[in-house]
């Protein structure tokens, strides 16, 4: 049986259910690679679950997907992921192989910054629009898209939640302050007012953890606050229903004059 | 250095190899004054030893002004070297764009080759005009013992040979005004070596007859002649007189090697060789010097350089400021500050120069050619240093040779961490070696191998390339580029950096559709096209970098043995892609193209190509039958055999392969007798029988499994 568990948001955000089915299992996989868990690292894990645990790389499941279908063909196989394991992954290349392959698959879920993101905000979750990943600027040319994306959302009245580029094997973590810096050239090249300095933005880092941080300013103002360590998100709110527009100035510390203009 | 009424000469000294060009040059530098008008004939006499050891040094790195007085009137002659060896023809072209006449050398024994042919016409695709130095008339009389009449009737041939050279390669305009009379002094005879010639009128002047010359040389007093008849007064008169100036010859030529507008301000000014026009300059030749750093030689068609002039490379699309002007005076440069249209300007600070490069006071001048070079090296030798303490000497002269020669190709292997140089020949790797030998360090040297290809003689396709997140697919088939297009890939005449419209004209004309035409994506330098036909798919845009990168990567590293890929166009016909940025990134995409594009390759009935070379053969007429029996011993072919009383000419292929042991087998069989050279043809199909062997043996000097991969190792179903 192939087993996918979630991981959560933070240290023990693994569900009592995940930690019972994967101790369960023959063997443990995590992956790291497809979200950052502020402080969670191998050992830490090894020590929660009380099992060794290996650790695979992107190209190990990419790769060599096929091996570890096979394995759980014979014997139980944990995968562990962070965050809810199908949500802004592409594990469900694991899930189907596995089902055409006649093998057993459970998934056992776990809290995702898609959901969190509601409770950390008051933005509610009937309210958003498509998700997108900002990612860097590869051979110079900007990720556009993105800008659709945003676009198209606040001209529906909904909110946008960005999810910001991780590549946890190179070391790299986009913080909010360089995702800000590549929106505003997005818009000196496309110049349709979506990141306008005045645009009302929600910046959030470590959802899910005691030291989480929320807030929501100006565009121009969210480059400069100091948000600490990763993972970071981008929120650009649309319409506000009067309960968002509470939530934000209380949750937020959004700045009322702004929300006036919101 | 123009001013007033003697605008300088722009020439070159173009000739087979081995015809004399490098005597002939010699003896025009040490008799014509060196130095400028001004410094003329002081000092001289006092460096002149060390300036003769460095000549031979000289003449390879650069140009040079010479200075002649006739009749009174002081002369500048801008004599730009020219490479003798075939391997750098690409370099010929370029130092041909700076020069407005050519003197051909010819060797009166051999009389007119392949090369003095190739020079020639490439002169006259310049509209350079080419007046004959018929060297080597000592071996008329000294070797061939002729008598006075039938060393005239040799010499006569040798016009009539040259002037049919004329008639076939120059446009109909020069046809007959370009031709070389003797009568009207556009020959000059003489011999290099022993440093004497005339032109008729030289030789009515002085009252000397052929008869005259063989009996000096009977008499072994050919001294003389060199005292009675210096060689530079008969060059030198015979360019003063039939070279056209830069006002009159860029008139002519502009039209013709510069495609921009001739009605436009630039044009004008390039026509007219104005001094007060834009600069525009073509950069001919990059030198690296050690304190220096890198020197940019070339012609200046219009305006005026100076110290501190801000100019843009229009090639490299970056700005430079020009620290000196100068220009060469034997071995060394002299800074003169600035320098006006139709000079040979040397100019120091532009380091992004390289050959070919148009350099302009304008940001969108239409360049002389695209600064790209079409490299197509068929030999590489690993070195390395014997001492590992002359490691960076040997990188810094790595890199200082592969600016300086564009054709050498210099590469670190990540995996061996071999350096590697790759050359268009045997020759032309010796000559690299023996330059890094020259600079004081030590060497060893690999046997060396040779550079195959990788292409498809059939269609297949399309086959599904899928990303290893499984999210991403990319639908890829590959058909045989044309040959026609796959020439002008090569020749530069259709690369990446053109503007959309023209390559769409060039593919259209070359018979593609409007469609594939129009949607090119990226081609590559060894010969292969990538076009879009996909329609309406979301969010390719953003995935066209990688896609590009993709089919870049797998034309690098064909699939049978890694080579290069040649002559393939592959055909993107439609992708899928993931909505999220995130999972459509450059580690997903670049696999899939590859899959796609070996599953296709490997499909379409794949082969390796090697590269043939062309070899002529000048031989005494007792060894033409051994020298056939080695030509077709070695893989290769008699393409032609022509014979006159003395000497036999043979033209042949040979693959490069097969020309390891060359030179041994030639001067062993033919007791040294034969001279011969060889130079890149073309790329052929290895024979089918030889085809599995090679390929397992390139794979396994590259550390690969000996069995290539299979089209089933890269096709998946779904």
């Amino acid at each position: 049986m192939l087993k996918l568990i979630g991981l959560g948001l933070n240290v023990y955000g693994i569900t009592l259910e995940g930690l019972s089915e994967a101790r369960s299992c023959d063997k443990i996989y995590v992956e790291l690679y497809t979200s950052i868990i502020p402080n969670l690292n191998l050992d830490t894990l090894r020590q929660i679950i009380g099992r060794d645990i290996t650790l695979l790389k992107r190209r190990d499941i990419e790769e060599g997907s096929d091996y570890i279908i096979e394995e759980a063909g014979r014997y139980d196989v944990a995968l562990l992921t962070p965050g809810d394991p199908l949500v802004a992954t592409t594990h469900i290349s694991l899930v189907i192989e596995a089902r055409r392959r006649s093998i057993p698959v459970k998934i056992v879920h776990s809290s995702s910054i898609i959901s969190a993101i509601s409770g950390a905000t008051g933005l509610q979750i009937y309210n958003f629009g498509r998700v997108i990943t900002l990612t860097r600027a590869a051979g110079g040319s900007l990720p556009l898209s993105v800008y659709d994306v945003v676009e198209d959302n606040l001209g529906r009245g909904l909110h946008t939640l960005i999810l910001l580029d991780i590549d946890v094997e190179a070391g790299y973590w986009m913080s909010i302050s360089e995702a800000v810096g590549i929106l505003e050239a997005m818009e000196s090249i496309v110049g349709k007012n979506i990141f306008s300095n005045d645009r009302l933005t929600v910046g959030v880092a470590r959802i899910g953890s005691t030291d989480a941080v929320v807030k929501a300013d100006k565009l121009s103002k969210i480059k400069y606050y100091d948000f600490g360590g990763p993972p970071h998100s981008l929120v650009i709110p649309g319409r506000l229903h009067f309960m968002e527009v509470k939530a934000l100035i209380c949750l937020a510390d959004a700045p009322q004059d702004l929300l006036k203009i919101a | 250095m123009k001013g007033g009424s003697s605008p300088p000469e722009d020439i070159g000294i173009i000739a087979h190899v081995d015809h004399g060009k490098t005597t002939m040059t010699d003896s025009l530098l040490a008799a014509a004054g060196l130095l400028s008008p001004t410094v003329a004939g002081k000092a001289l006499a006092l460096d002149y030893m060390e300036e003769e050891q460095k000549r031979q040094m000289t003449i390879k790195a650069a140009n040079i002004s010479l200075y002649y007085e006739l009749e009174g009137k002081p002369y500048i002659i801008n004599l730009i070297d020219t490479p003798g060896h075939i391997d750098f023809t690409g370099k010929v072209t370029r130092s041909l764009r700076a020069i407005d006449g050519a003197i051909v050398v010819v060797d009166a024994v051999e009389g007119v080759m392949t090369q003095t042919e190739t020079v020639t016409r490439q002169a006259l695709e310049e509209r350079v005009r080419p007046l004959l130095y018929i060297n080597k008339i000592d071996r008329l009389i000294n070797e061939l013992k002729l008598e006075p009449n039938a060393i005239q009737e040799t010499l006569m041939n040798i016009i009539k040979d040259f002037n049919n050279l004329i008639e076939i390669y120059a446009e109909p305009e020069f046809r007959s005004s370009w031709k070389v009379n003797p009568a009207l002094n556009q020959v000059a005879f003489g011999s290099a070596r022993d440093r004497w010639g005339l032109t008729l009128d030289i030789a009515m002047k002085k009252g000397v007859k052929f008869s005259d010359i063989v009996e000096a040389y009977r008499r072994g007093r050919s001294e003389e002649l060199a005292r009675d008849l210096p060689l530079h007064e008969a060059i030198l008169e015979m360019v003063i007189r039939h070279i056209p100036n830069p006002i009159d010859a860029q008139k002519i030529r502009i039209p013709k090697i510069w495609r921009g507008d001739l009605d436009s301000p630039v044009g004008k000014a390039m026509l007219s060789c104005d001094d007060d026009g834009p600069v525009v300059m073509c950069i001919s030749n990059i030198t690296v010097d050690p304190h220096a750093g890198v020197v940019a030689t070339g012609r200046l068609f219009s305006g005026t350089i100076s110290e501190g002039s801000e100019v843009y490379l229009v090639g490299a699309r970056r700005k430079g400021r020009v620290q000196q002007v100068c220009i060469y005076m034997g071995p060394r440069r002299e800074i003169v500050g600035s320098l006006s249209a139709g000079n040979i300007p040397a100019l120091l600070g532009l380091d992004d120069a390289r050959a070919g490069e148009t350099i302009s006071s304008i940001q969108d001048v239409v360049p002389f050619e695209m600064v790209r070079y079409v490299t197509e090296p068929v030999i590489t030798v690993a070195i390395e240093p014997k001492y590992s303490r002359d490691l960076p000497k040997l990188v810094d002269i790595l890199r200082r040779l592969s600016i300086e020669d564009p054709n050498l190709v210099t590469h670190i292997d990540q995996e061996s961490g071999e350096y590697l140089i790759s050359g268009l020949g045997q020759v032309h790797i010796e000559i690299a070696l023996t330059l890094i030998q020259k600079a004081g360090i030590e060497i060893i040297v690999s046997k060396p191998t040779i550079i195959y290809r990788e292409t498809i003689r059939g269609s297949a396709g399309p086959f599904m390339g899928k990303s290893p997140n499984k999210h991403n697919r990319v639908f890829i088939s590959t058909e045989p580029l044309e040959p026609e297009v796959i020439d002008k890939i090569m020749s530069g005449e259709l690369h990446d950096e053109l503007d959309r419209r023209m390559k769409t004209k060039i593919l259209r004309d070359a018979g593609w559709s409007a469609e594939d035409a129009r949607n090119v994506l990226a081609i590559d330098q060894h010969g292969c096209i990538l076009v879009d036909r996909t329609k309406g798919v979301q969010y390719l845009n953003e995935a066209i970098d990688y896609i590009v990168s993709g089919f870049l990567s797998a034309m690098d590293d064909g699939p049978l043995c890694r080579e290069y890929v040649r002559g393939v166009k592959v055909i993107l016909n439609h992708a899928e892609l993931h909505s999220d940025p995130a999972h459509r990134g450059p580690a997903q995409i670049i696999p899939a193209v590859r899959q796609a594009i070996y599953a296709a390759m490997l499909s379409a009935n794949p082969a390796l190509l090697e590269p043939i070379m062309r070899i002529e053969v000048k031989t005494p007429l007792d060894m033409v039958g051994n020298v056939i029996r080695i030509i077709t011993g070695k893989r290769g072919q008699v393409v032609s055999l022509t014979q006159d009383a003395y000497l036999a000419r043979i033209i042949g292929e040979i693959p490069a392969a097969e020309t390891f042991d060359l030179a041994e087998v030639m001067r062993s069989t033919t007791s040294g007798k034969a001279f011969w050279s060889l130079s890149f043809s073309r790329w052929a199909p290895v024979p089918a029988s030889m085809q599995k062997a090679i390929v397992t043996e390139i794979r396994t000097r590259k550390g690969l499994t000996p069995e290539p991969p299979k089209a089933e190792d890269f096709i998946v179903k779904e």
